[in-house]
């Protein structure tokens, strides 16, 4: 009976099934199987003559022949030898194909059978991937501005440059009629083109008596097209400016104003006062121009009279070669200085596609960028990649104890070093591969909250040139090398001594390393903090800081041709409206525009001071709010006295007056003039010097610009009396106002994009760094299971347990921050010394940043510390 | 463990040996390494195989199937005049190893049967 039992077993039944199974594999070929095939049978038959029960025999027997897995890698490696040392055999392709195809198998295996391990590497790699990428786009697409143009290497625009003090001393709005000297009085100009206009000031624009409010809008001459390029859809093409009274517009444009009819012929009256024909219709520039516009009017019909000191041009020009630029450069500096002797002034040509990054003018058409902001998101991006890497090692080189195994087993079987390295590179290029779509799919979603928070026009498409795929395929090539390299050395590296030895793969000299880099990685989130808070403090600064004067409820107006007593019929009815505090003309304050500038030379000692001159009408310093420290301020009465009253500002009294009072002191510079009062020194613009020595002269006759001040609790109906008037004076032309406040605003604009987008990948970065420590924490936890099992059989508290895991790293993440303390210090010292005034560095916004790390840092381990700690020991302990 | 991976180091050598004493298969030559290593050496299958047959890709040994009368078919292995030399370059490697070891043993006081 019991030999019956015994027999019932179907030996041919179980070898089926074993073939079958084992021929699913196709790196096991047929003659190879059948070896195994006979190998297991006499095993077998050995071992049932032993007397051992026949199924038990056959376990025994397949068991020792090993599993599917691990003989069908020792076959690929060999496999792969002979396709290496033996391929005269195989087509060089083949051979290609098995290779990548074997060694992509073996890796894809370690990719899915850790999906924990591999999710946590791929979301890292994915978004730092995504970072690097929209930064790329970022990058490019700053370098790209104004490349388009036909003749963008031999354009440049005029800067005049007179001597104001600070950064961006000079001025592209220049003089008026320069166009028609370099034209007449030196030769070797292609073409030259001049042009007015501020993209964000709106005309009124009417179309068959509907009214458009239109920003972009440019008054250009004839020679616009022969300077820029433009894609014509409709109309005469670059003639189309030659008429008086014609107009271009853009697509878009178009579009609003007609829908589908043709634009061209068409009539469009332009803020109330004049009508001009459509003469063409272009393509919308694109967003890579210092240059955009909605509509091109023409203006300058009548040629300008040459005046130095009137600007209000933008004037660009082209040039057959590179060195006429410098020979034009000095011919207008010398007519500057012939005809002004004395007078601080020299002209520069900047090429065109400079003027995006380096712009160095304050009165740009459009705000333009900062090359420092690009080194910096450069950076960033570079310090992003560089932490997922870093997870990548980590992880890969705390599961090393892991696969020690199966690299032990491919060693014995002949796998050579190079064959692992190969391996495990392979891996993690294809961990980074399977990153991409991820990293595609996050920079899609990413990049419209981008745009809108950083005020760009980065587009998804803009990934699908050429050279965005050589930026991608270098920057996977780098990530996979410098995430995968030091595993793939390490790795391969193993003695297959270990492997059977069962040990422990970390020694002191890992821990060193990994601490190494966990550090760096701590240290480059917290200096990104950091940063991200002084940036954010700044930015809070600069808003909230006191300006001298007060912005609050002042309106800017422009009434352009006005004598002096339409202005002052203009004046008076609106102030006997209890909505409109005050009102005076007046270069507004604040937005950094300069109206004159000399030279002084103080008698005492010879020095020199820079000094800028604005011109105000009477009530200007009441209006604006300017604090009176000494004197007087202007009245009616100076108005028909001799000696023009001038007000000076603090720092001028300092300067010049050196220690006594100027008030009542005549100043003989200039237009000459007498000085009544002193104000307390305002900031004109962010980037002035703290010092301000400015002079306000009184001159009602410059009715140009205008300042209104509003009651704050009657905003609407100050406006409402001031257009009524407006209307009075001016019936034909819409009175165009906007709030001090909002422009004085809008010229930190750079530096809030660049706080915006700084936010956004130091936040990124630190979420990367998290995800790595995460895993981190969860290898090195499950690696010392044991250990921590036997502490607790020993009476440790989960509490105990916890505080040893966590103390590991909190030292290494106070070594990070400790590391990179001094690099932010300076780093940050010398971001805020671009800005006169500053907000002070102190240990708050370190601490502050070390607390918001630590916690990242704590959660991060102690969540999964956690889990270790509490774990039951009897689990850990009967693993084996 | 330093069996294991001597073995490692010398399994070709080995295998090299055993066919130049006659041809032979897969599973004789686990037996014959487990009974003249007294049973303290034991190959796996699993990794026996996939090394005979790297040692044929290299040109050291050539596979033929063969039915003695009253066995199963089998696939045997042969050396080749290529392997001959790899055993003779293996051996010198290893005599020289074993000479090595040896003179240092004899200054350490050991005698050459313990080594």
């Amino acid at each position: 009976m019991e030999s019956k039992r015994e027999w019932s077993f179907d030996m041919d039944r179980a070898i089926e099934t074993w073939r079958q199974f084992m021929s699913s594999n196709p790196s096991i070929r047929s003659s190879d199987l059948e070896e195994l095939e006979i190998h297991l049978r006499d095993e077998w038959e050995s071992l049932v003559s032993s007397g051992m029960n026949p199924e038990k025999a056959f376990e025994e027997a397949r068991n020792d022949l090993g599993n599917i897995s691990d003989l069908a890698d020792a076959y690929d490696d060999v496999n792969l030898e002979k396709i290496f040392w033996k391929g005269q055999t195989r087509s060089e392709m083949d051979i290609l194909k098995t290779t990548a195809g074997n060694y992509l198998k073996s890796a894809w295996r370690n990719v899915i059978r850790h999906k924990g391990y591999s999710t946590l590497n791929i979301s890292g790699l994915a978004l730092a991937l995504a970072s690097a990428l929209t930064i790329g786009l970022f990058i490019r697409h700053s370098l790209s501005y104004d490349d388009y143009h036909e003749r963008a290497d031999d354009t440049y625009r005029i800067v005049m440059d007179r001597g104001f003090p600070g950064e961006n001393s000079g001025q592209s709005f220049v003089t008026t009629g320069l166009a028609d000297v370099i034209r007449s009085e030196w030769a070797g100009a292609e073409h030259i083109t001049q042009m007015r206009g501020t993209y964000s000031t709106e005309q009124v624009m009417t179309v068959d008596q509907v009214h458009f409010m239109m920003s972009g809008v440019l008054e250009v001459d004839e020679n616009f097209p022969d300077v820029f390029s433009l894609s014509f859809i409709e109309g005469s093409g670059p003639a189309s400016l030659d008429a008086p009274r014609s107009m271009l517009l853009t697509e878009s444009t178009a579009q609003l104003f007609f829908g589908d009819e043709d634009a061209t012929g068409r009539t469009i009256r332009v803020d109330a006062t004049a009508d001009y024909t459509v003469t063409a219709v272009v393509k919308d520039p694109p967003a890579n121009t210092h240059l955009p516009f909605n509509v091109l009017i023409r203006g300058y019909t009548e040629p300008l009279q040459l005046s130095w000191n009137s600007i209000g041009n933008y004037t660009y020009i082209v040039l057959p070669a590179e060195q006429e630029a410098s020979r034009l450069s000095k011919f207008l500096t010398d007519r500057y200085e012939k005809d002004n002797p004395g007078a601080i002034g020299s002209f520069s040509l900047q090429p065109i596609r400079d003027i995006h990054l380096a712009s160095g003018v304050q009165d740009d058409y459009t705000p333009q960028g900062d090359s420092r902001y690009l080194l910096i998101f450069g950076s960033i991006g570079i310090l992003i990649l560089v932490l997922a890497c870093i997870n990548y090692v980590n992880l890969a080189t705390a599961r090393a104890d892991r696969r020690v195994r199966e690299v032990g087993v491919r060693k014995v079987i002949g796998a050579s070093g190079a064959q692992l390295r190969r391996q495990f590179l392979l891996e993690s290029l294809l961990m980074t591969l399977l990153s991409v779509p991820f990293a595609l799919l996050g920079a899609a979603v990413a990049l419209p909250r981008i745009n809108s928070l950083a005020g760009e026009s980065l587009e998804f498409s803009m990934l699908m040139d050429p050279v965005m795929w050589a930026v991608l395929t270098g920057l996977l090539l780098i990530v996979s090398l410098g995430a995968g390299f030091y595993p793939a050395v390490l790795m391969a590296r193993k003695n297959p001594v270990e492997v059977f030895a069962g040990s422990r793969s970390y020694g002191r000299a890992r821990i060193t390393l990994r601490q190494i880099l966990v550090g760096t990685q701590v240290a480059i989130a917290f200096a990104l903090i950091a940063i991200t808070l002084v940036i954010a403090g700044q930015l809070e600064f600069i808003r909230g800081n006191r300006l001298g004067f007060d912005a609050e409820q002042i309106v800017t107006l422009m009434p352009r041709g006005w004598s002096e007593a339409q202005f002052t019929a203009f004046q008076s009815e609106i102030t006997s409206n209890s909505a409109v505090q005050s009102a005076a003309t007046g270069l507004p304050m604040g937005l950094g525009w300069r109206y004159y500038g000399w030279t002084q030379t103080l008698p005492e000692d010879g020095s020199e001071v820079d000094l800028e001159e604005m011109p105000i009408g009477v009530g200007f310093v009441e209006t604006m709010g300017l604090e009176l420290l000494e004197g007087r301020t202007f009245s009616e009465i100076d108005l028909n006295s001799g000696k023009p009253p001038l007000i000076v500002s603090s720092s001028y009294a300092e300067v010049v007056g050196n220690g006594s009072s100027v008030v009542g002191t005549e100043m003989a510079f200039g237009n000459g003039g007498q000085i009544v009062g002193v104000v307390r020194d305002f900031r004109n613009s962010s980037y002035t010097d703290s010092k301000n020595i400015t002079v306000l002269r009184l001159d009602a006759e410059m009715t140009r610009f205008a300042v209104v001040k509003l009651t704050s609790q009657q905003i609407l109906e100050g406006l409402q009396a001031m257009r009524r008037a407006w209307t009075k004076i001016s019936p034909d032309r819409p009175m165009n106002y906007q709030f001090l406040d909002e422009r004085i605003q809008a010229q930190y604009v750079e530096e809030i994009r660049f706080g915006s987008i700084f936010n956004i990948f130091s936040g990124l970065s630190i979420v990367i760094a998290s995800l790595g420590l995460f895993g981190l924490a969860a290898l090195t936890a499950r690696q010392r299971d044991k250990e921590i099992a036997i502490r607790k059989s020993q009476g440790a508290s989960a509490m105990n347990i916890l505080a040893l895991l966590v103390k590991e790293f909190l030292v290494v993440v106070f070594a990070g921050i400790v590391m990179s303390m001094p690099l932010v210090w300076i780093y940050s010292q010398e971001w805020l010394s671009g800005f006169n005034e500053h907000i002070r560095l102190d240990g708050s916004i370190l601490l502050t940043s070390a607390l918001i790390c630590l916690t990242f840092v704590a959660t991060a381990v102690i969540f999964r510390s956690l889990r270790a700690a509490r774990a039951n020991p009897v689990e850990a302990l009967s693993w084996e | 463990m330093s069996t294991k991976s001597l073995t490692g180091a010398s399994i070709s050598a080995v295998i090299l040996s055993i066919l130049q004493n006659g041809d032979s298969y897969g599973y004789d030559i686990i037996n014959q390494v487990r009974q003249r290593s007294g049973e303290e050496i034991e190959w796996k299958a699993g990794s026996l195989y996939p090394v005979m047959h790297r040692m044929q890709t290299n040109g050291w040994i050539e596979d033929y199937w063969h039915e003695p009368e009253g066995e199963r078919r089998r696939r045997y292995y042969r050396i080749t005049p290529k392997g001959v030399k790899a055993l003779e370059q293996e051996r010198q490697k290893w005599m020289t190893t074993h000479r090595l070891l040896l003179s240092l043993w004899h200054d350490a006081g050991y005698s050459p049967e313990i080594a």
